[in-house]
């Protein structure tokens, strides 16, 4: 019940967050010096279409009042037409975000599977060769620009070997699974479409790896850390004692102690990743958030900017929520409140 | 005991499987890239991984042409629309009364064979041909030519800025289903090459079902309701669009099949994607000239040059401080070394010009005066202005534009010689935009391509006085010699009457330099050697005749 109650009040306490950054995006954007309306016709219109275009928008009326006229449209599911494309934003966001979730949700995986066991492994053997070996892995994988080390990647997987698509999320000629969430892989399993679900995870494979390069780093060094400190409890030099394999003492024993940072950093990250995806998307063409976010502040497509801040805040909120249910569920003496 | 090494074991797991998977396709690229699955036919390609043999390059079909730009493609209303990508788009949609084609910058007739011009130059009456249709089957008549540009002015967007002036909605009288008579509000000389331009499209009228409360601005951003070579078959925006040849086409037989206009926002990929064969040609605006010279002649890419109408400019806003007086203008002409601008900035690809009609079009004006290097005399009309001990002046440009940057520090050096100190100024486009129509500026760094072939484009927008700021006068240039001239050669049909009152508007900007032209930028397109019967249009830059290239290895 506790658990419960208290997810419940953190949802509640989400909508002040959201009412907050809503506020805020939507005065600091529109403080952005340009207009609108000149942008939409581009620098060849004429002053009196861009003055009628400007009123056809509500763009004289003072900033509270188009405010207000935009969470009331929220209240009805509506959160305005896109002016760069001229669709309601929440298709738009419909079309760009399940690419851009896919790639993240991709990168996590390879970095908790990767990362993880590499933290684990070169705490153990601490100043030893596979320390070593992860701890050089993990500094290339943060000091190599995203962008950089994708390029890198086409030129050798793609150009060079051509064993890995460039761009894109599927082959040409492939055609998409039928929608239910927008990820292909997804979508792909659940309709039964192994064509698609092979072309969808193939054209991941790069994108995925570059996005997760950085994580990966941050995630070994931080699982080694924490668990060097969890390996020097006297809890675990019970468990050995007791004569516990190696293997069952650390991953059974000190993993579940050592992780409670890492989840942290995770669900960090995770935010980070969704927002900040806009590098690997561009350098490999996935038709993600990324660049539909910079194409809205480029043309001020305010309503599109909204709508995208919101989601990734949305996002963020609730991928916190459930790293702190998980604290929990991994640590049963935490107590709610 | 078994789970002990999950993770480890996880880990393994999903290397091998990226490893078998990536096994199991193999050959990337080597595919042939066909427009859908049913024509990716296995038995062109055969054998073995031969991907350095260009000769035999396996992404190479013939039917297909894949475009590649890094411009998203915002929506494809040709009455709405004033993006470059949507035009390339838009232009194989739908037909128009004239149109451009190849590298010819005349009108030549589509929908309409021929035309008469009545003596005051105000009525034209057009006769249409009679086998066209669009392409849900029914024919294109006078009334869908009315409802076109009735609707047009009536979105009032980007085609509204051409037509409003000249025509309303009680200027069309349709006489029988194939000819209409347009009457003007006033002549208008440059009327015909007007109607070959983006703008101009012929819709079917019976979009007017699916109008709603915007004259269907929004049912129409992602359709089409043309009668061009080139029918919509599927867009996933961001992505892809994808065109499919109009087998009911009554004109010439487009030669492309299927035409897939990939978004690749990496000008690096896209550079890669084109070597490697799996796209023919890339947006001229994509790859800066430095990277332009690296690709040419190598890994099967050639990059094709010609001269374009594109202009880049100063405006030197009169109304700020020093600008206003004249000397202080010539000055800053006279300071500028123009040689080694368009050698290190343009390695070369650009030459001058002296005025706001670039050279090829009608009405260039090749005796133009054109300002030398000489410091010397700049010094000397500073001296002259009351500027002997320097000036400090500011230019803005829009971020993300290598040629505008360079260009702006080499202009900084060069007028750091006769004292001027100029600072350089970034903005972000919206605020560049707003900041340059409003006269917040001294000096600015513009790039300007006219949207139909006729002098009274260019000058019209940046001579004459109504159309300073906003209007895109950005130095707010006002001259009553100027107004006059523009608006009786606006209002002839006259060539010669016209050609003499353009080379006399250009002779009187050059002498009170309002704006320095700074360069007219050859365009430059990367594409496959294995393209043929690519022409560069100098006007429509972003056309593509997609109906009328073929590909031959």
């Amino acid at each position: 019940m506790d658990a419960l109650r208290y997810v419940f009040k953190r949802i509640l306490l989400m909508i002040p967050i959201l009412i907050g950054i809503s506020i805020l995006t939507f005065f600091i954007s529109n403080t952005i010096p340009g207009d609108p309306a000149r942008l939409i016709l581009g620098p060849k219109a004429t002053p009196d279409g861009i003055e009628e275009l400007r009123e056809e928008m509500g763009l004289n009326d003072p900033l509270y009042v188009q405010y207000g006229r935009y969470v009331n449209g929220i209240f009805h599911g509506d959160l305005g037409e896109s002016t760069y494309s001229q669709q309601p934003v929440i298709d738009d966001l419909e079309r760009y975000f399940p690419a851009t979730l896919e790639l993240t949700l991709f990168a996590m995986l390879i970095t908790v599977l990767i990362g993880i066991p590499f933290g684990v492994i070169s705490a153990s053997k601490k100043d030893k060769l596979p320390d070593q070996f992860t701890r050089v892995f993990a500094l290339l994988g943060v000091a190599m620009p995203a962008f950089w080390l994708g390029l890198l990647f086409l030129l050798l997987f793609y150009l060079k070997l051509g064993i890995l698509p460039g761009s894109g999320r599927l082959d040409n000629g492939v055609s998409p699974p039928d929608m239910i969430t927008g990820m292909y892989t997804v979508d792909a399993l659940l309709t039964g479409n192994m064509v698609a679900f092979k072309s969808a995870l193939i054209h991941l494979i790069l994108p995925g790896i570059t996005q997760a390069a950085v994580t990966i780093g941050m995630i070994t060094r931080m699982t080694r850390s924490s668990m060097l400190e969890v390996l020097q409890s006297d809890y675990i030099r019970t468990a050995q004692a007791k004569g516990g394999s190696e293997n069952r003492v650390l991953y059974g024993h000190a993993l579940r102690n050592g992780i409670m940072p890492v989840i942290t950093l995770l669900g960090m990250t995770f935010g980070h990743a969704l927002g900040g995806s806009v590098l690997v998307e561009s350098v490999f063409s996935w038709p993600g958030l990324g660049k539909y976010a910079v194409n809205a502040i480029t043309y001020l497509d305010f309503p599109a900017v909204m709508g995208v801040t919101l989601l990734i805040a949305l996002l963020f909120i609730t991928v916190n929520l459930i790293i702190d249910t998980m604290y929990h569920l991994i640590d049963p003496r935490l107590k709610y409140n | 005991m078994k789970h002990k090494n999950l993770w480890a074991k996880l880990a393994l797991f999903l290397l091998i499987a990226v490893v078998v998977l990536s096994g199991c396709t193999g050959k990337y690229g080597n595919e042939a890239t066909s427009g859908n699955a049913g024509t990716n036919n296995s038995g062109d390609t055969s054998g073995e991984n031969t991907d350095d043999a260009p000769a035999a390059n396996e992404n190479f079909d013939e039917n297909v042409f894949n475009f590649a730009t890094n411009q998203d493609i915002p929506q494809l209303d040709p009455h709405g629309s004033a993006a470059n990508t949507s035009f390339r788009v838009t232009y194989m949609l739908y037909d128009r009364l004239v149109t451009y084609e190849g590298s010819s910058t005349e009108p030549k007739p589509m929908l309409a064979e021929s035309w008469d011009i009545s003596d005051d130059n105000k009525t034209y009456t057009f006769h249409l041909r009679e086998d066209a249709k669009f392409h849900d089957g029914t024919p294109v008549t006078a009334e869908a030519v009315k409802y076109s540009f009735t609707r047009a002015i009536d979105v009032n967007k980007s085609a509204a800025g051409i037509f409003k002036k000249v025509i309303d909605k009680d200027s069309f009288e349709i006489v029988d289903d194939h000819t209409i008579k347009i009457t003007l509000k006033k002549p208008f000389g440059p009327f015909i090459k007007t109607l070959g331009t983006v703008f101009a499209n012929i819709l079917n009228p019976n979009l007017a079902e699916n109008h709603g409360d915007d004259l269907g601005e929004s049912y129409i951003a992602d359709k089409e309701v043309g009668s061009g070579p080139y029918i919509l078959e599927s867009w996933d925006r961001g992505q892809k669009l994808v065109l499919k040849a109009n087998p009911d086409y009554w004109g010439e037989k487009p030669t492309m099949e299927t035409i897939n206009v990939i978004i690749v926002p990496e000008p690096s990929t896209a550079r890669l994607m084109l070597e490697k064969g799996e796209i023919d040609m890339i947006d001229n605006t994509m790859i800066s000239p430095e990277v332009l010279k690296q690709m040419d002649g190598k890994n099967g890419v050639k990059v094709v040059k010609s001269a374009g109408y594109q202009i880049d400019y100063m405006p030197m806003n009169m109304t700020s401080g020093a600008l206003a007086d004249k000397k202080v203008r010539q000055a800053i002409a006279h300071s500028i070394n123009y040689d080694a601008l368009l050698e290190s900035v343009y390695l070369g690809e650009a030459d001058r010009i002296g005025g706001a009609v670039p050279d090829g079009m009608f009405g260039f004006n090749p005796d133009a005066k054109l300002y030398d290097y000489d410091l010397d005399k700049a010094k000397k009309l500073l001296e002259e202005a009351g500027y002997a001990e320097g000036l400090k002046l500011e230019i803005a440009i829009s971020e993300n534009n290598e040629v505008r940057k360079n260009t702006a520090l080499l202009l900084q050096s060069d007028l750091a010689k006769v004292g001027v100190e100029l600072e350089i100024k970034t903005y972000a486009w919206p605020t560049f935009l707003d900041l340059v129509t409003t006269g917040k500026h001294n000096f600015g760094l513009v790039s300007w391509t006219p949207d139909y072939p006729d002098p009274d484009y260019n000058l019209w927008y940046f001579g004459h006085s109504s159309s300073k700021g906003p209007g895109f006068n950005l130095a707010f240039y006002e001259n009553k010699k100027v107004d006059e001239l523009l608006e009786t050669a606006r209002a002839s049909t006259n060539e010669d009457e016209r050609a003499a009152a353009y080379k006399e508007i250009q002779d009187i900007m050059a002498e009170e330099v309002p704006y320095i032209f700074v360069a007219q930028p050859y365009v430059q397109a990367p594409l496959r050697d294995w393209v043929k019967g690519y022409e560069i249009n100098p006007m429509n830059t972003w056309y593509v005749p997609f109906n009328k290239i073929t590909k031959a290895q």
